[in-house]
């Protein structure tokens, strides 16, 4: 073998040629099973994505990608579309090469973040990156047609662009996010919280100082708007940098502008079902999500409470109707408040690896194309995680997290598949453990947080 | 009201014409193996009033009803439904669709149906194909008519007529009736059908209705199209006829029989997304001289449903025998559940792909469906109906063939409003050996209600474990390094955020306990106590003492709660003897946290503690703090205690409220200070206290923000460690006091927050302080 696998993923060209191989190698594939098998290797939402595009771009007085069912996104993804709508096998894999080209935008990203500002050497960095680039699972997902690549990319640059200073760019692609799937907007009080003037005015020259972590020239503020910190105003007025009001103004403004655009052209549907659909939802198939059973429990003593017809009618107690309305509150106040709070100044990307983690942990629904958000963050965490200094540490981390992951889908492939009625216990407890297993993680990465770079 | 009755038998159960026996408006003969069909037609007026109004409302309305039991068709009736209760409708104005009057009516009439109002539960068909179809469609999978029968026993018969009630019974019986309304007939029609079976031939009719009866069996007459049925037989219409009248005619059917059978079954496991497995005896298709493709209709209740665009893969729907989906129900939700849908279910038309080699040989299509969920349910599984599919040829017919005016024409069967108006159906009849029922039963996992009762406190204290955990792992991060990039948090911002958070903690727990009045507590006597520790006199010890008048001045800091300020509590002399009595004694403090053990840690309190001798001059200070606090029973001090702090030593901020027998405690306490040498730090604060007014003349006693801004070198507004002052933070002021109630004064023996204080390190020198703390009833 001319190249030994180290040393292919240690340069930038070998590395991404293979990346780029995996992805084009996996769309081939793909093309092949599409066309010979019934079984389609081909996700369902990229038939959506793509139906929702036709919509759109058809001539039709009532063009919108909302006349395609369970659409629920912004029509910007339809718009990206627009060239699968073109009459032509090849022309409709373009969302996929599309989606495929953000993965590996995406790993750029994780190289240049590790390299400038976590001060790696290129060939280390490579190796890092592969954990996303290489990653079967990523290529999968982002070859069969799903758009979560998007995403990547999208928050990755975020993390880039703020810790390049680059508050205006910053600020777009923040509302760009939540525009495109809500969740990001978790990162704002991180990004805004570490924006002080320590990480701001430390100029990127300054190889001694890393705005992720350790070692910041103090001394560097000086020169600032210096107002009085005792009182509760000085701290509000230290507190509002001219950065912070920029970055808030200009994500709000992007998020806000995309929506009235949409609203103006798709009108009510646009809102209904890009962001309502996720609030009142009660479509509560199995998942990960440790509330899974509960859902389903209380969403139907409700419709049938709601029916009043006796004859089905059970007792669930009654605060327990209202886990539902409370669900989000120990969810956004870990990923948006504690976690940022106290990991943000110390470390940005390992920080918004945690608030991922508790936002997807704790969701009322989870499914596995949720681990990839986080995932995307993995390169940029691992590097001064215990997970790898602790090797026994590590794989037991990941042995709990796949074996109770299996446990689940075992349960689940019971129900789905052999129609066995396993919500309580297995399909109950298992998500449970998974959740349990999730929150062990979780804690494992906070703890890194509180542990300086050795 | 016009009455016709039809028998249909096969050639071979023919009966001799002479052997009818018609007299004045009655006809018998011998018994008869056929099928027999009721048709009674129905002037709008002729109905019930109530009924009379819900039509007005109506434009259209079909209801066919096919019984689940497989059986033979023979003539005419060769029509196909799926087994259930279908409703077509078109209402007058489309606010007509939310009144519940139709629902209500159907129910009456049918029995238990999942019906609301056609806006809620009905679903809309295509009107915009083919102009014969309704707007609306409702199926609900129906056994049987037993419920109809009973409604038509109590409402159409009149209580002396048997004939009617007889024939109301009978209607249980039946295996096929439809009942059509339009406006523009302004009449009802309702024909029930009675499978093959051996019967008496008697009938009598009223006077005023015409009533007609026909005995047919097929016949070929000459130049008979494939669209059309031939038939011969014997017609007599009761008290105008006196023999019947011989007959062959042939007349257009749209519906024929394709004399092939086809069975349908759920292919196993079912799991949640079940296959429909058609098995098709023969490929063959009924005519070969038209175009014919084979069909599956489907009525799906709402439990389970197609996905449209599952079956929209060409592959895919080849590799299960289909050709393509010709039509469903618009929209079906592909995820609600069951419990949170009214419409009642989809209607799905499939096209079949038969073999490419035509033969006899029997062939099966999977039809891939989708179960919802459903509620919980006791034992873990719910049964739910599923109907056979009707299955038939679709055939064209040439240009320019009509389906009308036959007598025994019936549409409105939901598929053949999608097929063009020339096309002719060719059944094939359900049923496979030793299996007579066309409806699957299939047995749902649902969650099991009676392994339930953990899942809400289970999941609660899981996610709350969980939530915990990662806080106090973000704590416990935040407490090594703070929440700056590298500095720990000072100890005295800590404090400030746990006050913060406690600040927190309050309206969180006082939201978690809502509901819970505060309870009153019952007056207990008084529990054994340990009376060393109290100054009590004892019998003998009652020596007048004499003490100096109280030279002291109050000053009331805050009323909820108690506090107050006094100054000049002990006079120099006093303050002198104490600092004597106690230098020799002083040991290292204890904390006492749960009443019984004491324990030192000095990272709580760290100072010097005296329990001080009972001089005389003790117990007129003792005296003087009993009798501060006025008129009360049950109240008793504790023996005097002096503290000394010396440099860097404290308090941590506790709360003097001692938790011991329920209704009695350390009720006040007074902080008096006895001695300071050089002293800097040591105040005593107290961070809830509310700072009510302007801070002057209270600056002598508490610290203040300087006023002088302008000089920040000496920066008042901040304490020692740069904090701002919030609170009230007590100077040590030798010989003054700050007297406080730890507990509310209303009964419920809850403490005051706001007595939250600390003995702040001592920066430099020392300070000595006198604590006195009263013990005795809350509830005073």
């Amino acid at each position: 073998m001319a190249f030994s696998m180290p040393a292919l993923i240690s340069r930038p060209f070998p590395l991404f040629a293979s990346a780029a191989l995996l992805r084009v190698g996996m769309l081939l594939y793909g093309l092949w099973q599409d066309a010979n098998s019934p079984v389609k290797y081909t996700d369902i939402d990229y038939l959506v994505f793509t139906d929702a595009a036709r919509f759109t771009f058809s001539s039709s007085p009532s063009a919108s990608p909302y006349e395609r069912e369970t659409y629920r996104y912004t029509p910007l993804l339809a718009w990206l579309l627009y060239p699968t709508t073109f009459p032509n096998a090849f022309c409709f894999s373009l969302g996929k090469v599309l989606f495929a080209a953000a993965d590996l935008l995406a790993g750029y990203l994780i190289i240049h973040v590790l390299r400038r500002h976590m001060h790696m050497p290129l060939d280390r960095a490579c190796r890092f990156a592969s954990i996303w680039l290489l990653n079967p699972m990523v290529a999968t997902i982002s070859t069969r047609g799903s758009s979560e690549g998007l995403l990547g990319v999208l928050v990755t640059a975020l993390l880039w662009a703020a810790l390049e200073r680059r508050v205006v760019l910053s600020g777009v692609l923040l509302g760009l996010g939540v525009h495109f799937k809500i969740y990001p907007f978790i990162y704002a009080p991180a990004v805004i919280w570490w924006m002080d003037n320590e990480h701001m005015t430390a100029t990127a020259s300054q190889t001694n100082s890393t705005p992720t972590g350790e070692g910041k020239a103090k001394g560097v503020v000086a020169g600032r708007n210096q107002d009085d910190p005792s009182t509760l105003l000085g701290k509000i007025a230290a507190f509002a940098t001219p950065e912070r009001i920029q970055l808030t103004l200009i994500s709000l403004a992007t998020f806000a502008g995309l929506n009235m655009a949409m609203y103006a052209i798709y009108g009510m549907p646009f809102v209904t079902h890009t962001f309502l659909h996720h609030v009142t939802r009660i479509d509560h198939r199995h998942n990960f999500s440790p509330y899974n059973v509960l859902l389903y429990l209380t969403s139907s003593s409700s419709a049938s409470s709601a029916l009043l017809s006796s004859s089905t009618q059970y007792q669930t107690p009654s605060w327990a109707t209202k886990i539902e309305s409370v669900a989000f509150v120990p969810q956004l106040l870990l990923s948006t408040i504690l976690i940022p709070l106290v990991g943000a100044k110390k470390d940005l990307p390992t920080t918004m690896m945690a608030q991922t983690f508790a936002f997807v942990a704790f969701n009322k629904v989870c499914t596995s194309q949720y681990f990839l958000w986080y995932m995307v963050f993995l390169p940029l965490y691992l590097p001064n995680s215990s997970l790898l200094r602790k090797p026994v540490l590590g794989v037991t981390a990941l042995a709990l997290w796949v074996l109770t992951q299996g446990l689940w889908l075992q349960q689940g492939y019971n129900l789905e598949f052999l129609g066995l009625s396993t919500f309580v216990p297995g399909l109950w407890l298992s998500s449970l453990a998974f959740f349990a297993v999730n929150c062990f993680i979780l804690g494992l990465i906070i703890d890194d947080l509180g542990t300086p770079y050795v | 009201m016009r009455h016709r009755i039809t028998f249909f038998h096969r050639n071979e159960h023919g009966i001799e014409p002479s052997s009818l026996e018609i007299r004045d408006r009655s006809i018998s003969g011998p018994d008869l193996v056929a099928v027999r069909e009721h048709r009674v037609t129905l002037a709008l007026e002729e109905l019930p009033a109530e009924l009379q109004e819900l039509l007005h409302e109506i434009h259209e309305l079909h209801i066919r009803w096919s019984s689940p039991q497989a059986h033979d068709t023979l003539g005419p009736w060769t029509s196909r439904l799926p087994p259930g209760l279908h409703t077509f409708y078109t209402p007058q104005t489309a606010s007509a669709t939310d009144s519940v009057r139709l629902c209500t009516q159907l129910r009456a009439a049918f029995g238990d149906l999942d019906c609301l109002s056609p806006a809620e539960s009905f679903t809309k068909l295509p009107t915009d194909r083919f102009s014969h179809s309704t707007a609306f469609q409702y199926f609900q999978p129906l056994d049987a008519l037993t419920n109809l029968s009973t409604y038509a026993e109590q409402y159409a018969c009149n209580s002396g007529d048997l004939d009617c009630k007889k024939w109301a019974q009978e209607l249980g019986n039946a295996v096929s009736l439809d009942l059509s309304y339009d406006a523009i007939s302004h009449a009802v029609k309702i024909t029930a059908i009675w499978s093959e079976q051996r019967q008496q031939l008697l009938i009598d009719s009223y006077p005023d209705h015409r009533t007609e009866i026909g005995i047919l069996t097929p016949d070929s007459p000459p130049h008979l199209e494939s669209h059309e049925l031939g038939v011969t037989g014997l017609l007599t219409v009761l008290g105008e006829d006196t023999k019947p009248s011989p007959v062959l005619f042939a007349f257009p059917s749209r519906h024929k029989d394709a004399s092939s059978t086809f069975s349908s079954s759920f292919l196993r496991p079912l799991g949640l997304h079940p296959t429909l497995q058609l098995r098709i005896n023969s490929g063959n298709p009924p005519s070969q001289d038209s175009s014919c493709s084979l069909h599956a209709y489907l009525t799906l209740p709402r439990s389970i449903f197609a996905d449209k665009y599952q079956l929209g893969d060409e592959l895919f729907l080849s590799s299960k025998n289909l050709s393509a989906l010709r039509y469903i129900s618009q929209p079906v939700d592909l995820e609600a559940p069951d419990y949170a849908m009214n419409s009642w279910g989809s209607s799905v038309l499939l096209e079949l792909q038969p073999p490419s080699i035509q033969g006899e040989s029997p062939w099966t299509a999977e039809i891939p469906l989708h179960l919802r969920y459903l509620s919980p349910g006791e034992g873990g599984y719910s049964s739910i109906n599923v109907p056979w599919p009707a299955v038939f040829w679709a055939c064209n017919t040439e240009e320019g063939t009509k389906f009308v005016n036959s007598p025994f024409d019936r549409a409105n069967l939901g598929y053949d409003g999608l097929f063009g108006p020339r096309t002719l159906f060719w059944h094939l009849t359900p049923g496979s050996e030793g299996k007579s029922d066309l409806n699957h039963q299939i047995r749902v996992p649902v969650l099991d209600l009676n392994k339930t009762q953990w899942v809400s406190t289970g999941t609660t204290a899981v996610v709350l474990v969980g939530f915990a955990y990662i806080v106090f792992k973000l704590a416990s991060v935040y407490w090594r390094r703070g929440y700056g990039s590298q500095k720990p948090a000072t100890k005295s911002e800590k404090k400030k955020h746990l006050a913060f958070v406690l600040l927190f903690y309050d309206p969180v727990t006082k939201y978690l306990t809502a509901g819970q009045e505060p309870q009153l507590l019952p007056r207990t006597p008084r529990p054994q106590i340990n009376e060393s520790l109290l100054a009590i006199d004892a019998g003998n010890e009652t020596a007048p003492l004499s003490c100096s008048p109280d030279a002291y001045s109050v000053h009331i800091l805050s009323k909820a709660p108690l506090v107050v300020y006094i100054e000049n509590f002990l006079s120099l002399d006093e303050r002198e003897h104490l600092f004597q009595i106690s230098e020799p004694l002083f040991e290292p403090s204890t904390i006492t946290n749960d009443g019984d053990k004491t324990q030192h840690n000095a990272l709580v309190r760290d100072s010097e503690v005296a329990l001080i001798p009972r001089t005389d001059v003790v117990r007129c200070i003792e005296e003087r703090a009993r009798s501060f606090q006025g008129w009360r029973d049950d109240l008793w001090i504790e023996r005097l205690r002096t503290q000394r702090y010396g440099p860097s030593q404290h308090y941590t901020h506790h709360f003097d409220w001692g938790s011991g027998a329920r209704g009695w405690g350390r009720v006040s306490s007074f902080m008096v200070w006895v001695k300071t040498h050089d002293i800097e730090g040591g105040g005593t604060e107290f961070p809830r206290l509310q700072r009510n007014g302007p801070d002057q003349p209270w600056c002598r006693w508490v610290e203040c923000p300087d006023p002088d801004l302008a000089n920040p070198s000496n920066d008042n507004t901040k304490k020692e460690d740069g904090e701002p002052i919030t609170g009230v933070t007590f100077k040590a002021v030798p010989g003054n006091a700050v007297f406080w109630e730890n507990f509310r004064p209303d009964g419920t023996g809850r403490g005051w927050e706001e007595t939250w204080h600390a003995g702040l390190p001592v920066r430099k020198g020392t300070k000595v302080g006198l604590n006195v703390w009263s013990w005795g009833r809350l509830t005073s």
